[in-house]
């Protein structure tokens, strides 16, 4: 017995591996995965503008002969951009700090924050595939509630009544009691039912919605990580450079050498070209600051997918509390009052 | 144009990679004079009186750059006299030589003495011929220009500030080609102030927010101008909610994208999964509306998620289900075999 559930395993395993099928435990992660990235992709106030993202979702071709004839720019979406005046001199300075401290502290504890919200998943998700234990435990009831209703007649002979004067005495009430338990296979099976409705709901809807929130903090995670290595500038060398070449041509302008000329051409191009430098890097790290300060903000909206889920959480589960309700009142009023306790 | 510092990153300085016409006119950032020695003190002696007579009737109007630009060189491309290309490197040699700004009569006489070389000789009109013809006596204009230069119109000013806006050869403009112009920087009359004052912007980094506000201000009574709004708690709450209105991130929002497994073989050996996408997201602005329906592979979504990385690296951007689920895979399904099992023996 050991050994064919082995084989079993062997075999399940490797056509898991191989090729998939269609409703596996991996594909239908990668599908509801993938739902996910996309329903979030279109919420985005910047990326769903995106020709990319526009051409991804309608263009009803092949997107890799798309991409053959299609020109993509895959340049940095600030490119040519020049940071507004407003947001320097009247954005940042009242919210800049609070932001930065704000920023941080984000950075800071969202692993944690990651850590607990799948842990919260992960009961989600232990809630639900306890359901389903349970809904398999009451066809379990149903199975051996009817199997010994099929078999007290030996123990409690009442089927036959005619000239049995043991079976005629039983009649009624081994009866009664067998009715009865029939009626409890009847309330398991609708219990197993609602049970299995209850975990599906779960399972597609409200555990992805716990899990929805899931990829929103790890999306967060990965701009702190991306902006952490690429924001980097060289801005205070710069600074230190232009100084620095600043003082000598002063210096050299004064003195009356006679190859001043070609140096100081030289050293004019270089301090030219430094400024124009730093002038970009400027730009771009206000670009960034700004960039990251409107996701920062958009990000809190992100507190209602917490009420979204629990809310939808709740009324699932009291849904369901409340048709178990009425099962349980309908059996206990049958049973109370049909099950006989005495002849 | 890239960096000096020449960075590995690609996304590094992306924003400013495209080539500029002309470099050396950029930024003429240092405050100081280059060439105070070699400018003559006074060159009136050595002109044509028509000079003399242009400089008079357009000396107010020439205060900057964009003055020269709007009642000189544009009417002189206008008309044939010149091509923008040759009126951009006369720029380029007034700003290189420190003959800002062209209200001056000095400097005014070199901008047109190049003007007058390049109308004779295409090619001529750089500083060192100048400076040659200086001693004999700078060219006249033909007559015809120097004509035009002294008409009396305000009409033809008017729409010739118009042209400016286009073709004017702003330091910043020609470099920022998408830049909104209507903000602090433009409407001062010195451009290059900017740059030659950068400790005006502060560098704060988002990993330093101790340094920040300090950096912003190391010059405060420098170009910074107040901040209008820094107490304006009003001003500012609606800014940030209009950039939250902008995202409204609830799971059961209209528009929903619904997603098919399509299994379909394609070779012997392997077999793609593709997934049928419909949606009817109204997504682009005169596209037809409707019920959209598109078929992609995962590799297709990577392909998507990487270039929204290149894009857009300083955004949120969702994550996509991993390629492979290994450990998580081969734990569950341990676990269901091991549930199974655990029934069977039950039963």
């Amino acid at each position: 017995m050991r050994s064919s559930h082995l084989k079993d395993l062997s075999v399940s395993l490797l056509t898991n591996l191989v090729g998939a099928s269609p409703d596996s435990q991996f594909l239908q992660r990668r599908r509801r995965g993938l739902h996910r990235f996309l329903n979030q992709l279109v919420k985005h106030p910047v990326l769903k503008q995106e020709p990319i993202v526009v051409t991804f979702l309608t263009v009803p071709t092949d997107l890799v002969s798309w991409k053959k004839q299609a020109r993509i720019d895959y340049s940095l979406e600030f490119k040519g951009e020049k940071i507004l005046t407003d947001f320097i001199n009247s954005i940042w300075p009242a919210v800049g700090d609070e932001f930065l401290r704000d920023w941080r502290n984000a950075e800071l504890s969202l692993p944690k924050l990651i850590d607990v919200w799948t842990k919260i998943v992960m009961l989600v998700e232990r809630h639900e595939k306890r359901q389903q234990q349970v809904a398999f435990d009451n066809s379990k009831f149903v199975e051996m509630i009817t199997r010994f209703s099929d078999l007290d007649e030996t123990l409690y002979p009442h089927k036959i009544t005619d000239n049995k004067i043991i079976s005629a005495s039983n009649s009624n009430d081994t009866s009664a009691i067998n009715e009865s338990l029939s009626s409890i296979s009847g309330f398991f099976n609708k219990a197993s039912t609602l049970l299995i409705d209850e975990s599906y709901i779960i399972n597609t809807d409200i555990l992805e919605k716990f899990k929805n929130f899931s990829d929103c903090l790890y999306s967060l995670q990965e701009l702190f990580d991306r902006s952490k290595r690429l924001s980097v500038n060289t801005i205070p060398q710069l600074q230190q450079r232009i100084k620095e070449n600043e003082e000598r041509h002063n210096s050299i302008s004064s003195d009356d050498a006679d190859l001043k000329g070609s140096e100081l051409v030289r050293l004019r191009q270089i301090i030219v070209n430094d400024k124009q430098e730093m002038f970009q890097q400027l730009n771009k790290d206000w670009l960034i600051k700004k960039c990251c300060f409107e996701e920062f903000v958009m990000f809190q909206e992100t507190q209602f997918l917490i009420s979204e889920a629990w809310a939808d959480w709740c009324r699932g589960r009291f849904k369901f509390q409340d048709k178990f309700y009425g099962l349980h009142e309908a059996l206990n009023e049958v049973i109370t009052s049909e099950m006989p306790l005495q002849r | 144009m890239n960096s000096i510092y020449g960075s590995e990153n690609p996304f590094e300085n992306g924003w400013a990679t495209s080539e500029l016409d002309h470099p050396a006119q950029q930024f003429p950032a240092v405050d100081q004079p280059f060439s105070v020695s070699t400018t003559p003190s006074d060159i009136s002696a050595k002109v044509p009186s028509q000079y003399l007579a242009i400089f008079a009737k357009l000396e107010p109007h020439v205060t900057s750059v964009s003055g020269l630009q709007a009642y000189v060189f544009s009417p002189l491309v206008t008309e044939g006299f010149l091509t923008s290309y040759q009126a951009s490197k006369i720029i380029d040699i007034l700003y290189d030589h420190d003959l800002m700004p062209p209200d001056v009569q000095n400097n005014f006489f070199h901008a047109l003495g190049l003007i007058a070389l390049e109308i004779g000789t295409a090619g001529s009109g750089d500083y060192v011929t100048l400076q040659f013809k200086l001693n004999s006596g700078l060219p006249s204009l033909p007559v015809a220009a120097a004509n035009l230069l002294v008409a009396d119109s305000t009409e033809d000013t008017k729409i010739l500030q118009g042209v400016q806006t286009h073709d004017f050869f702003d330091p910043l403009s020609t470099q920022l080609s998408n830049s909104k112009l209507d903000d602090d920087f433009s409407t001062k009359p010195a451009h290059w102030d900017v740059e030659a004052k950068p400790s005006t912007f502060g560098s704060p980094n988002l990993e330093s927010p101790n340094h920040d506000q300090t950096a912003l201000l190391i010059d405060p009574d420098a170009t910074v101008p107040e901040s209008i709004h820094a107490n304006d708690i009003e001003y500012l709450s609606k800014h940030i909610m209009d950039i939250r209105d902008r995202f409204k991130p609830s799971v059961d929002a209209q528009h929903k994208i619904t997603i098919k497994e399509v299994p379909e073989k394609e070779g012997l050996l392997f077999k793609h999964i593709n997934y049928a996408i419909s949606h009817e997201i109204p997504l682009s602005v005169n596209g037809p509306g409707g019920l959209k329906k598109v078929v992609r592979r995962y590799s297709d979504f990577v392909w998507l998620l990487e270039f929204l990385l290149k894009k857009y690296p300083f955004r949120v951007i969702p994550g996509l289900p991993p390629k492979k689920f290994t450990g998580m895979f081969i734990h569950s399904f341990f676990k269901t075999f091991l549930d199974w099992r655990h029934l069977h023996l039950l039963s």
